[in-house]
């Protein structure tokens, strides 16, 4: 991993085509700019695994551990 | 009225007042923005999030305070802002998690980034959490199965 230190106003440059300029720090948090083509995407990491974690969520889930999940023998045995 | 042919609910008749908008979509299916919330017919913690325009695409959710009754919801800025129109109180909002399978014996709840939505408005976002406190692939363990399966009385 290539590890750079920057100051607010600075900028990185990755390829020809995407710059992340620093644009400030606050406390713990860092604000960057960044200019990429549109074809690039641009994702937080953590939008990544929910990305991956839907894709698993909208596919296929068995049959028996959708039954453990959706079981409901709580309100089987009560009656209202 | 409107219909669909769902490939796992059968054909499902809707309003256009029973459809969420997500304006920025869900994460990995960003062109599906219309969904129906269907409550379980059994169980009230469980719902499915069927989308509107895409037959096959459906989330299992389950209610966030039937499993993690303690959870806090956070939602970032440009997130409230697909909730609900300028000038309008969030109000009486749910949270849901996405329930997946990472593994055919493994359920896991998404608490990273839960699913929000305002009735009201009548739409909804996947609100992807900024800081680190909760897991994307929490498991859903049988002591939390246990507590979304109580009645709600």
């Amino acid at each position: 991993m290539l590890i750079v230190s920057r100051k607010p106003g600075t900028a990185l440059l990755i390829g020809d085509h995407v710059r992340i300029e620093i644009l400030g720090i606050a406390g713990n948090q860092v604000k960057l700019g960044i200019e990429a083509p549109r074809e690039i995407a641009v994702l937080r990491s953590e939008v990544l695994d929910t990305i991956r974690a839907n894709a698993a969520a909208a596919g296929q889930i068995p049959e028996q551990i959708l039954n453990r999940l959706l079981n409901n023998p709580a309100n089987s045995s009560v009656d209202h | 009225m409107n219909e669909l042919t769902t490939t796992h609910f059968g054909t499902i008749r809707f309003n256009d007042d029973d459809v969420l908008t997500f304006p920025a979509g869900v994460p990995g299916f960003w062109h599906a923005t219309r969904f129906l919330l269907l409550p379980h017919p059994s169980n009230r913690s469980i719902s499915y999030l069927q989308s509107a325009d895409v037959p096959s695409l459906r989330f299992i959710l389950v209610a966030a305070f039937s499993v993690v009754p303690e959870y806090e919801l956070s939602i970032e800025p440009w997130d409230i802002k697909n909730l609900a129109p300028p000038e309008q109180v969030l109000t009486e909002l749910e949270s849901w998690f996405v329930i997946s399978t990472p593994q055919p014996d493994r359920l896991t709840i998404n608490m990273l980034a839960p699913v929000v939505i305002s009735r009201k408005a009548r739409r909804g976002v996947q609100a992807v959490r900024s800081d680190t406190r909760y897991s994307h692939a929490f498991p859903l363990d049988d002591a939390a199965l246990e507590l979304a399966r109580r009645p709600v009385c």
